[in-house]
């Protein structure tokens, strides 16, 4: 490889340095060098994206909830399918009637939320039940709404889980897949947004396969028994680590 | 930032949804806000302050101007956002419900038992016997204290036969103001151990929390980072990317000493596991320097010359 091969391909500054000393053909083979070294980086990063999507799915975690903390996505759950009513409930509020629901049906945590309160182990057993946790979903939105009833909060906790749950239920279908499918859009368009910024730096574009790389060894991590699954919101802190190295790039 | 990239329409918009992304993130998990301080941080990189100083010397805003907000537009993309995250986050809780509440995760109780838990010496003055970082110490510290005055925090406290009791759930943002006053009244009172505790203790716990995680103990997921890790410098070796010139050395360096320094946040608040997108950084790091410094050195060499216009992003 030259030296002037070495200059970042694609850019119209090296269309400008190549213009007044050469013809057209050799410009015109510059430039299809070019456009095949972004398809091959770009195959690249999209196969890394996919070999953490395959690792996610491999791994189950699209078929269970985690258990640990129940209470901040039992809440936000509720929250999300109440904005999913007719009339919706806004500001961040669930309708005691679902919250209810899901706590008399396997996920009661305080005494009084259950006739019987369920074990740990029952509790585990249910969230890592896949279908019967979608059951479980598409039962408590179905389920008539006491008005009368003061609404539930999320008390000491971030309140954005509710709106993950939300769009993604929205855009996928009321079913756990959906979180994780939810979780890749997120990225993907965090990565394709990168992509389009850096296309023509093949160095910002290394440091997103090493991001890629990186994520792809975290999916492994979140089988961690503290993070389970990686819609856990202990776990979606990693999307942005793309905006982190737009900043840094 | 420190690519400078020009602040173009499509630029703007794109760091404007990256943004929004970003701060998504922090709306689900506040322990994220150490990446808006990392790029926030980046000011420092990019900024030429001497060549600020002399254009407001002479009296010329416009180039000042243009010195300050050239080369930070991304910085001020996501102080924007921010602005509108704290807006967002304070209005649209149902104020009915939420007002007297903490909205986000309780900060100064994971602080205070992170104090607490990092620390021999204040555990044993101030952990009652609790588990080291079990969120009890949190409440039976507000509990000693309320006992302690003899008087019920009104908000989440009751008394029971004469017996003050607590229930942190019935008002998060209160319960967290009292533990915010027991923890600056430990710090005031025990300012070494604070310091031993922050320096030492917190350090030494997260190394140590790190080596108790299985999947960080596993060397076939390391092999298949270094393998896959390989590949890509090969690829960016191949598309032109050479080693970085002197002043993108120097700028790298203070990039990724802040970038350093801002993902110990977390740790210094309380040390966890739970921080896979500081694990990716720190994998990202040693993939440059396991695999792209090394390839890039062996390109160079092979070819004579270290490329000056050899082209990097960092």
């Amino acid at each position: 490889m030259t030296d002037e091969e070495r200059e970042p391909f694609g850019t119209s500054e090296n269309c400008r340095l190549a213009s007044p000393r050469v013809e057209a053909s050799p410009r015109l083979d510059v430039l299809l060098r070019s456009y095949v070294r972004s398809f091959v980086l770009a195959a690249a990063i999209l196969v890394l994206f996919a070999l953490s999507v395959v690792r996610t799915y491999s791994l189950g975690h699209n078929e269970k909830f985690y258990d640990n903390p129940i209470y901040r996505w039992r809440e936000s759950l509720a929250i999300a399918l109440s904005r999913m009513q007719n009339p919706p409930l806004q500001g961040y509020l669930a309708d005691r009637s679902i919250r209810d629901y899901l706590a008399r049906h396997g996920l009661a945590l305080l005494a009084g939320e259950a006739d019987v309160l369920p074990t740990p182990e029952q509790r585990r057993a249910l969230v890592q039940d896949g279908a019967r946790m979608n059951q479980l979903l598409q039962e408590a939105a179905r389920v008539p709404i006491d008005p009368k009833l003061e609404p539930v909060t999320l008390t000491g906790n971030e309140l954005g889980l509710a709106d993950y749950f939300y769009w993604a239920f929205r855009i996928y279908g009321l079913n756990l897949n959906a979180l994780v499918l939810f979780y890749y859009s997120i990225l993907l368009v965090s990565v394709t947004l990168f992509f389009i910024t850096f296309r023509r730096s093949p160095f910002c574009l290394l440091l997103l396969m090493f991001y890629l790389i990186g994520h792809f060894f975290a999916v492994n991590y979140a089988n961690n028994p503290l993070i389970q699954t990686i819609h856990n919101s202990r776990f979606l802190l990693l999307s942005p680590c793309c905006r982190q190295c737009t900043s840094y790039c | 930032m420190i690519h400078r990239e020009r602040a173009s329409p499509t630029n703007v918009v794109v760091a404007g949804l990256q943004a929004f992304i970003l701060f998504f993130v922090v709306f689900c998990r506040s322990q994220a806000f150490w990446q808006v301080l990392a790029i926030l941080a980046g000011i420092l990189v990019v900024l030429r302050f001497g060549d600020i100083w002399r254009a407001l010397a002479h009296t010329k805003p416009r180039p000042a101007i243009k010195r300050i907000f050239g080369p930070t537009w991304p910085a001020l993309v996501v102080i924007c956002g921010l602005a509108g995250f704290a807006a967002y986050s304070s209005t649209a809780p149902d104020p009915r419900f939420y007002n007297s509440e903490s909205r986000t995760h309780v900060f100064w109780h994971v602080l205070y038992v992170g104090l607490i838990s990092t620390d021999p010496e204040l555990t044993s003055l101030y952990g009652y016997g609790e588990r080291t970082y079990s969120d009890m110490m949190g409440y039976v510290a507000v509990l000693h204290d309320s006992r302690g005055r003899n008087e019920a925090p009104s908000e989440f406290g009751e008394v029971v036969d004469g017996v003050i009791n607590i229930n942190a759930i019935k008002d998060t943002g209160a319960y967290d103001r009292v533990v915010q006053r027991i923890y600056l009244s430990v710090v005031a009172e025990h300012p070494w151990l604070t310091l031993r505790s922050f320096f030492v203790g917190k350090p030494s716990d997260q190394m140590e929390m790190f080596t108790q995680v299985a999947a960080l103990r596993n060397i076939r997921a390391y092999v298949e980072v270094l393998v896959l890790g390989l590949g890509a410098s090969v690829l960016a070796v191949l598309s032109g990317t050479g080693l970085p010139q002197r002043r993108q050395i120097r700028e790298s360096a203070i990039a990724l000493a802040l970038l350093t320094i801002c993902s110990w946040t977390t740790t210094l608040i309380v040390p966890s596991v739970l921080i896979p997108d500081v694990i990716i950084f720190y994998l990202m790091l040693a993939l440059l320097i396991t695999t792209y410094l090394p390839l890039a050195l062996v390109s160079s060499w092979l070819m004579g010359t270290t490329s000056p216009r050899g082209q990097t992003g960092t």
